[in-house]
């Protein structure tokens, strides 16, 4: 049962993780706009593509 | 290249217009101006022409401005207060754009950088309309940037609010932090809790240490960082003498964790670390649902958001762009049509229409004549003219009304709260009982049993169903009314409407919507639309441009022998034919059965039919009144003449107050009073003169015709088609105190059960880990149902368009 200790200990840095990665999209400003970003993927990268996606 | 359907103009391939004979052309397409195929040429060598198929409304028309007319921006002082951060090599700048309008847009503005070297970076947030910029002041300085912007047809929405300092949003990003590391923590010490409940007292001594020890650390970012959300505020209204719920919230939240690691590290218990980190995630999530509100809608304009950033200055002859924030008495500007006055100042040209509805709410333009004093605020209709300014901008009349003291002070009508108000008392009665029956342990058990009790009173005693009531119900009550177009500024000032007894309404644009223009009489006969828009479109006076506009014409006819003679009208020969537009007298002789005030015309000195403009009330405005005359007595001040006061008269209910020609500092005087009588007051007005009344009301309405266009600074924002349900709305405020109030009693339900088990020695940790976050789920799941269920009577909520 001992290697309860290890598996919370790793529990823990394996939510933390998670929790950094928050952090990260928070400070990343993901959670400011949430609005444009589903406008800018329908966006093709280039002219080209654009024109490639009319004609089929 | 598209035909319009008579198959005679093209239209131009950049903004859609119709194109004039012969059309500009270039590359193939047609185009209505120079302007806009100096936008398709930038676009095209920059590699951007895929603009216009993804185009889904037509794009906006290049501004003929030139480069030096936005020198201005780039004078140290301007350039400074402009841009959000600027370090050796870059500098950051965010502009509003309104023209951003589809996606096209978006793809043209974040390629930017495709267009100028200079241009590092640019992103837009569409629902804003804004784009960030980050760009090289080396390379292209701000003036030519904003050219550069207004050349492709997005001419930033250049403010004087630009320069004034920005508003730091209180809801920040460590909040979110806040909120996170106190759900992570949360999350983990329920799992290091759950053995410990479950088989209380046969886990072996190590794990149970460990547990403890484990939540003892993950209880310390909790309690350092998540928990200062409330301990500043709570600490703060302290020294002001002032007992909000963060108070009592801050001093369970101590107790709880004081408590609580004095158990663990003496090994008497596991403490109640786990109830600790779910309140204060509870608590957080409930100020985040009252904070999630509608930030595209601005609540705080004044008049910094309406006056432009630069004036015409008039120097030697020459024109130049300045700030207005340089103007000082005595320059002299050059004011063209359209454009708004800055400052107050007197009359140069001979003589100028001022439109000041924008300022009084009056629709009519006022006829000002050389040396006349013009207010700041007013807007140019009609030809250019130049004005000597008399005061800076600082000191003129529109401002100084924004320095009036109701402005001054941080007035937050939502902070004797009823929740605010309770807590106090709360605190000390919970105090009291723990004090008391500490009082009683200490004599029959000693005193250590005495400070179990006591903490046990205290920890259970923790306000958080009371704390999250009123957040909850009231932002859901608030979210519904926004489904309905009725935006409020935040639950405080939604909980304001539960005390009205006054409503006072400003007339022009509140209960009138805009001027109908309607033709009556002489039927027009084929030609003459034609005549008379060619005619009209001579002439810049605001009727014209009405007329104009009614007619719906587009090509004109040469016009011979012009001549407008202010006050009286336009005359002209056209097409052959004698053209007379203006007052009865002017255009008729008097004799014809037009009524007054009537802009009439005559073809040949025959008639040819008459304008009316009537201001007529918003549909369902008088079933309105009568509704709200049985609750509230109703008041009306308008700053219209005299005149006009009876035809309301006659059209309101009998209870209606009515008093016209007030001025602004009348309007504010008058709600002054009415609150000295211990009133409380909504005023419902949309003008920027409005603004003083707005802010000194117990709840101040704007009526706006566009939620996100402009308004003054208000409480709330209603739009102006879902006012005639503005009693059902008013009503539901009501509702949702009550249900707030409803609210509040369950969870002191749940506080007195708890007090009793503490009191009595009975408190262990899973009933404390069951009772508290039960009384939060259920104020929670109580607010949001209830709130919900009313709702059905408000009707159906309402799609906004685009």
């Amino acid at each position: 049962m001992i290697v309860i200790f290890l598996l919370i200990g790793i529990s823990l840095c394996i939510a933390g993780g998670a929790l950094a990665a928050f952090i990260w999209a928070v400070n990343g400003r993901q959670y400011e706009d949430t609005y444009t970003p589903s406008i800018r993927i329908l966006i093709d990268d280039s002219k080209q593509d654009y024109h490639d996606q009319e004609s089929n | 290249m598209s035909i319009t359907p008579d198959n005679m103009h093209a239209k131009c391939f950049h903004c859609g217009d119709p194109c004039p004979q012969p059309a500009v052309r270039f590359e193939d397409h047609d185009f209505c101006c120079e302007g806009c195929k100096a936008v398709y040429q930038i676009l095209q060598a920059s590699d951007l022409g895929a603009y216009y198929d993804m185009l889904d409304a037509p794009a906006g028309r290049g501004s003929n401005r030139t480069a030096e007319q936005y020198a201005y921006l780039d004078e140290p002082e301007v350039f400074r207060q402009l841009i959000d951060f600027q370090d050796e090599h870059i500098a950051k700048i965010s502009f509003e754009l309104p023209q951003i309008h589809c996606s096209a847009c978006l793809w043209l503005l974040e390629r930017l950088p495709a267009i100028h070297a200079g241009i590092i970076h640019s992103q837009v947030d569409f629902l804003q309309k804004t784009c960030f910029l980050t760009f090289s002041p080396a390379q292209i300085k701000l003036s030519e940037l904003v050219h550069l912007l207004a050349k492709i047809g997005y001419e930033p929405n250049l403010r004087l609010q630009n320069l004034q300092k920005k508003q730091v949003s209180g809801f920040d990003r460590g909040f979110y932090t806040r909120l996170g590391v106190a759900g992570f923590c949360f999350g983990n010490m329920m799992l290091l809790a759950l053995p410990e409940y479950l088989s209380p007292g046969s886990l072996e001594p190590a794990f149970r240490q460990f547990f403890a020890y484990v939540n003892l650390l993950l209880a310390l970012p909790v309690l350092l960082y998540s928990s200062s959300v409330f301990f500043g505020p709570a600490w703060r209204g302290l020294r002001q003498g002032m007992f909000s719920i963060d108070v009592p919230v801050s001093l369970g939240i101590l107790v709880l964790f004081g408590w609580s690691s004095w158990e663990i590290l003496s090994q008497s218990g596991p403490g109640y670390l786990d109830s600790l980190a779910g309140l204060v995630f509870f608590l957080l999530l409930g100020k985040w649902f009252q904070h999630k509100t509608y930030h595209r809608l601005h609540f705080d304009h004044d008049y910094g958001a309406f006056f432009p950033l630069s004036a015409t200055l008039l120097e030697g002859g020459r024109e130049r762009s300045v700030a207005i924030s340089a103007l000082q008495a005595g320059d002299r500007l050059l004011l063209r049509h359209a454009e708004l006055l800055p400052a107050d100042a007197v009359l140069q040209s001979p003589e100028a229409q001022i439109d000041y509805s924008f300022v009084t709410g009056e629709s009519e333009p006022v006829h000002k004549q050389a040396g006349e004093q013009l207010y700041a605020g007013g807007r140019l209709m009609g030809a250019a003219v130049e004005v000597a300014l008399t005061r800076a901008v600082s000191q003129s009349y529109l401002t100084r009304l924004w320095q009036q003291s109701v402005f001054k002070e941080q007035r937050r009508p939502g902070l004797h709260t009823l929740i605010d108000k309770m807590s106090k008392h709360f605190t000390l009665v919970i105090i009291s009982i723990a004090l008391l029956a500490g009082g009683w342990w200490a004599w029959h058990a000693g005193p250590a049993q005495a400070i179990r009790i006591m903490a046990a009173v205290l920890i259970i005693a923790c306000p958080c169903g009371l704390a999250l009531t009123m957040p909850i119900t009231l932002g859901n009550a608030l979210r519904l009314l926004a489904k309905r177009q009725f935006y409020f500024r935040d639950i405080h000032a939604l909980a304001g409407v539960a005390g009205i007894t006054h409503i006072v309404w400003d007339k022009t644009g509140t209960l009138t919507s805009k001027e109908r223009v309607q033709t009556a009489g002489t039927e027009l006969q084929a030609e003459a639309p034609r005549l008379i828009a060619s005619l009209a479109h001579q002439s810049a006076h605001p009727v014209s441009r009405q007329l104009e506009q009614l007619l719906g014409q587009h090509d004109y006819l040469e016009v011979e022998d012009f001549c407008e003679i202010p006050g009286q009208g336009i005359a002209g020969r056209v097409g052959g034919h004698q053209l007379r537009i203006g007052t009865r007298q002017f255009s008729l002789g008097g004799e014809a059965g037009a009524p007054e005030g009537a802009t009439c015309f005559s073809i040949d000195g025959r008639p040819g039919g008459y304008l009316l403009s009537e201001e007529r009330l918003r549909p369902g405005i008088q079933a309105l009144l009568q509704r709200l005359a049985r609750r509230y007595d109703l008041l009306l001040l308008s700053g219209d003449h005299q005149h006009k006061g009876e035809a309301l008269r006659q059209a309101l209910p009998a209870a209606t107050h009515i008093m016209m020609e007030q001025s602004p500092h009348d309007k504010l005087a008058r709600i002054q009073a009415l609150q000295a009588a211990g009133h409380k007051v909504m005023m419902i007005g949309d003008g920027l003169n409005d603004a003083g009344a707005l802010k000194q009301s117990d709840v101040g309405v704007a009526i706006s015709e566009s939620a996100e266009g402009f308004s003054p600074a208000c409480d709330a924002i209603l739009h102006a088609r879902a006012l005639p349900g503005l009693d059902r709305y008013l009503q539901y405020a009501r509702r949702a105190m009550q249900l707030v109030r409803t609210g509040i009693g369950i969870s002191l339900l749940y506080n007195l059960l708890g007090i009793a088990l503490a009191v009595q020695g009975l408190l262990s940790p899973v009933v404390v880990a069951i009772l508290m976050p039960l009384s939060s789920v259920s104020v929670v799941l109580f607010g949001m149902g209830s709130t919900y269920y009313a709702a059905r009577k408000l009707g159906p909520p309402v799609r906004e368009s685009g």
